[in-house]
């Protein structure tokens, strides 16, 4: 029986992970995430494990949550174009929501591994916050630092 | 709601998939979103009204802020029938598109115009502060306020223009971050400034709001200075509410937070908008009239654009305390106004994408920036008009607040006009504005219609009172206007029968679907919807199911014929105009509930076994499904009984709900499942039980299940000899007794 899934709006259920590991990388800068990438994807590779790219993309109020200011297409394309060189397959999830820290650890299955680029280890652009909400949910994660201002 | 765009590079497979990561918002996040935008208006009112009516000022204000509590009833209405319902959609669906422009058209000079005042606002805090610093530290140098808030003003909007062109996001934690600064603050004053009274051995309360008693200026009269109107004590009073019915100014973010609230919805929405109208009369109601009190008379004018600051300064206490406190207010209010003016710019920008969506704007405005992807050319547009109103204000925030006035108060009289309206026109709303009175069958909704009368006749006072105001505002509607309707009718030719208010799905193809493709919990409510018009069963699935426990999964057939299945089928074939308008009223219906669904097209040659092998794979405890007009509830459970015994062993057992409008349900369990026994079969299995317990030697070992099991195996034996005519006779005439006494209940 063929089916046809029309509508996807809550996280997957955090259960067991499936057989193949999967590495879940959290996208913060393009340079970070650029560098993360890159380690990611020979991670990957060593591993043979699949890879997730989360892009959390904050829509503020009042806008409505699916009518983000910069339109999806155009920012799938620059995603697209982003984690083209990163040499391993990819599935690149753009999550529409009002907090990446309240968001982001719903849509990453328990006990997983997360790779997360960083620009610097403090002041703006450290991600403090959003490593500790990672960590908070009991997952691995792997802070890749360096990556220059895009 | 997804979209998805499979995109390959030349190395590995790469897919982009956008998700919208809806997640369900408590009341007190609510409140904290709608704050930050109408607790802003704290920092000047004060000021601008006094200005206006004189020094009764601080009561209007604090009227105007209950009166909210009416607004607030509107505002329940409307959203409890349109869950995306802002001013735009309300006055659309109600009056018409005209209105629906103009109205937009008034909400857009409201957005304009509250960055200006918020930035000028902050900037004359900041400004004086500065002053007041350089004096107490015996420093010569001083600025010009109003110079001052002009620069800052600018250099807030050029600050947060550029962020908005980078599209940099802020959460909505931020705001409930800045509410809770802001709590602690006001929290402050009502203790300081009642114990500064206590200590100074009380003060006059201002004088009551009456006509007597309000002071209009030749410029707070405008047009009608001079005229025999301006004597009229009714008038009198409407024109000052009309200076501070500016207060209420950000309550059109509520109908913005209503979708993101959590369930039960709309009691969330009461308690978001009860919090909202409380927080705001004892922030700027009776901070207005401390300020009143506690500032002196002479001194206070030269506080009308820093009320706050002003009340702070005159508070009992020692100096360095006042003015480290100063410090905090003014930290505080350019959090709070910056704020505003982001949320104005990021506003303006949704309002008109949003009616560019449905063709009101030509495309042009919607080009995204070629490095950032957002659409500049209307935020350079909101953001040069922005500007300009800050350079012709020369940093004056009573001028800006009487242009403020004229977006703020039509947007409420037509939004109020257009639930009136739709009282007339539709009938399901599931709240109501209360004082309803029903003659000769007819409801007349008499607190509504008053609330809407009051409005206009602000909206009109305003109109004659508000010289910049209206020419201000008049000005930039007709321009607003004219634009919209030029656009419209561009994009008219351009599009002709295409459907914008249906949802946009993403098509994620499964040759085989289970719970985990779906995300849906085992136990999950499957439930079959087919006609968009009969939707009640999926109405009452999401009223009763604990999203905690359960997952709803909405199935839809698409039937094909029985030789379609040998190829694959394309796109439209599978998920046609129908099917979306159909999984639009079900997000519709779930949004309202809030509460989310998995969606499923099932395309089968018998609807029947597509149902019963998607319950299955699914891990379904029960299916749902609505009466059939084409076929009765026992015939429809028989259809899906039988595919159910068309299922390859082992078969899952679920049990299917047959709902029908205004009717118990009836159950049927598939699959084995302990019978649920008719009162006299229990009477009669007892009376047995305890006649066998007596006549053998069983005694306490015999149950009841030994008896059913005796008499199932005894019925087994006897269909395979000659009483089997007699058995089947009596089994038929058991149902029809069954039937004839359902039918007479």
């Amino acid at each position: 029986m063929e089916t046809l899934r029309a509508v996807e709006s809550t996280p997957p259920r955090p259960s067991v992970e499936s057989p193949r590991l999967r590495l879940h990388l959290v996208y913060t800068t393009p340079a970070a995430t650029r560098m993360a990438l890159r380690v990611a994807g020979q991670m990957a590779n060593n591993l043979d494990a699949a890879l997730e790219l989360l892009v959390p993309h904050v829509v503020p109020f009042p806008l409505p949550l699916d009518h983000p200011s910069i339109p999806t297409s155009f920012t799938e394309g620059a995603l697209s174009s982003l984690v083209a060189d990163c040499g391993a397959a990819i599935d690149v999830k753009v999550l529409l929501c009002r907090d990446r820290e309240e968001t982001l650890p719903q849509w990453i299955p328990a006990h997983a591994i997360v790779v997360i680029g960083r620009q610097r280890k403090w002041g703006p652009g450290c991600f403090s916050g959003l490593i500790r909400a990672v960590r908070q949910n009991h997952h691995q994660v792997i802070v890749v630092d360096g990556g220059t201002k895009d | 709601m997804e979209t998805s765009s499979p995109l390959r590079s030349n190395t590995a497979k790469v897919v982009v998939a956008t998700t919208v990561a809806l997640t369900f918002i408590s009341f007190w996040r609510a409140a904290a979103i709608v704050l930050s935008d109408l607790a802003s208006t704290m920092y000047y009112i004060g000021g601008i009204t006094e200005q206006a009516i004189g020094k009764s000022a601080p009561w209007m204000v604090l009227g105007v802020m209950l009166f909210s509590f009416l607004v607030r009833s509107i505002y329940m209405e409307s959203c409890s029938m349109f869950v995306r319902g802002g001013v735009y959609i309300v006055v659309k669906d109600s009056i018409g598109p005209t209105m629906a422009k103009l109205s937009v058209s008034s909400l857009v000079v409201d957005y304009i115009l509250t960055g200006p005042i918020s930035a000028v606002s902050a900037g004359q805090y900041l400004g004086r502060l500065l002053n007041e610093l350089s004096e107490s530290l015996g420093q010569h140098w001083r600025s010009d306020p109003n110079t001052f808030a002009v620069f800052f003003s600018i250099a807030v909007t050029i600050y947060f223009w550029r962020s908005n062109i980078k599209g940099v996001p802020e959460s909505s934690g931020k705001a409930l971050r800045i509410m809770q600064v802001t709590t602690v603050m006001v929290v402050a004053l009502l203790i300081w400034g009642p114990l500064t009274l206590i200590l100074r051995g009380g003060a006059q309360l201002p004088p009551a709001p009456t006509p007597a008693n309000l002071h209009l200026t030749r410029e707070s009269l405008g047009w009608l200075a001079g005229t025999y109107w301006s004597h009229l004590s009714i008038v009198v009073m409407f024109v000052a509410m009309g200076h501070s019915l500016l207060a209420m100014s950000g309550f059109e973010t509520l109908a913005q937070v209503y979708r993101e609230i959590a369930y039960p919805k709309l009691q969330n929405l009461r308690l978001t908008a009860n919090i909202v109208c409380t927080y705001a009369v004892l922030s700027t109601g009776l901070i207005s009239v401390l300020a009143v009190m506690i500032i002196p008379d002479a001194t206070r004018p030269k506080y009308y654009d820093n009320m706050i600051g002003g009340l702070v300064m005159n508070l009992a206490g020692p100096e360095v305390l006042k003015l480290g406190f100063h410090v905090f207010v003014v930290i505080v209010g350019a959090l709070v106004l910056s704020g505003a003016v982001n949320t104005s710019l990021i506003g303006v920008n949704g309002v008109l994408n949003r009616v560019a969506e449905d063709g009101v704007l030509i495309d042009w405005f919607r080009k995204p920036h070629h490095k950032f992807g957002t659409t500049y050319r209307i935020l350079n547009v909101m953001t040069l008009l922005q500007i300009a109103t800050i350079l012709a204000s020369r940093g004056d925030v009573y001028l800006l607040g009487e242009a403020y006035a004229f977006g703020v108060v039509w947007s409420f009289a037509l939004k109020a006009l257009g639930v009136l309206v739709l009282r007339y026109q539709r009938h399901d709303q599931e709240y109501k504005f209360p004082l309803n009175v029903t003659i000769r069958g007819k409801e007349l909704p008499i607190g509504l219609a008053v609330t809407t009368l009051i409005l206009f006749l602000v909206a009109i006072a305003n109109l004659f009172s508000k010289r910049i105001a209206t020419i201000y505002g008049v000005s930039f509607t007709i321009v607003l206007y004219t634009l919209f309707l030029i656009s419209e009718r561009i994009n008219a030719k351009r599009k002709q029968g295409e459907r914008t208010d249906l949802e946009k799905f993403n098509l994620d193809h499964q040759a085989e679907i289970d719970g985990d493709t779906l995300h849906a919990r085992q136990g999950c409510v499957l439930v079959a919807v087919r006609e968009y018009k009969r939707m009640w069963h999926l109405q009452r699935v999401l009223e009763k199911t604990n999203m905690r426990r359960q997952d709803i999964v909405v199935m839809t057939v698409r039937q094909i014929s029985a030789g379609a299945s040998e190829y694959e089928l394309r796109n439209e074939q599978l998920f046609a105009d129908y099917e979306q308008e159909l999984f639009s009223h079900v997000v519709s219906l779930a949004e309202k509930e809030g509460k989310t669904v998995e969606l499923l097209v099932v395309p089968a040659v018998d609807p029947f076994d597509a149902l019963v092998q998607t319950a299955a794979r699914v891990g379904a405890s029960r299916l749902v499904t609505g009466v059939s007009e084409r076929m009765a509830s026992e015939e429809l459970a028989r259809q899906i009984g039988l595919a159910w015994e068309r299922l390859p062993q082992p078969r899952h057992a679920f049990s299917l709900e047959v709902m029908s409008p205004g009717r118990p349900s009836s159950f049927v369990n598939l699959g084995p499942h302990p019978p649920r026994l008719w009162p006299e079969d229990v009477d009669r299995l007892h009376n047995l039980w305890l006649r066998l317990s007596e006549e053998t030697t069983a005694g306490s070992k015999l149950h009841h299940r030994d008896v059913v099991g005796l008499a199932l195996q005894r019925l087994e034996e006897e269909l395979d000899t000659g009483q089997r005519t007699q058995i089947l006779g009596k089994v038929e005439g058991l149902t029809q007794k069954v039937h004839e006494e359902v039918r007479d209940a």
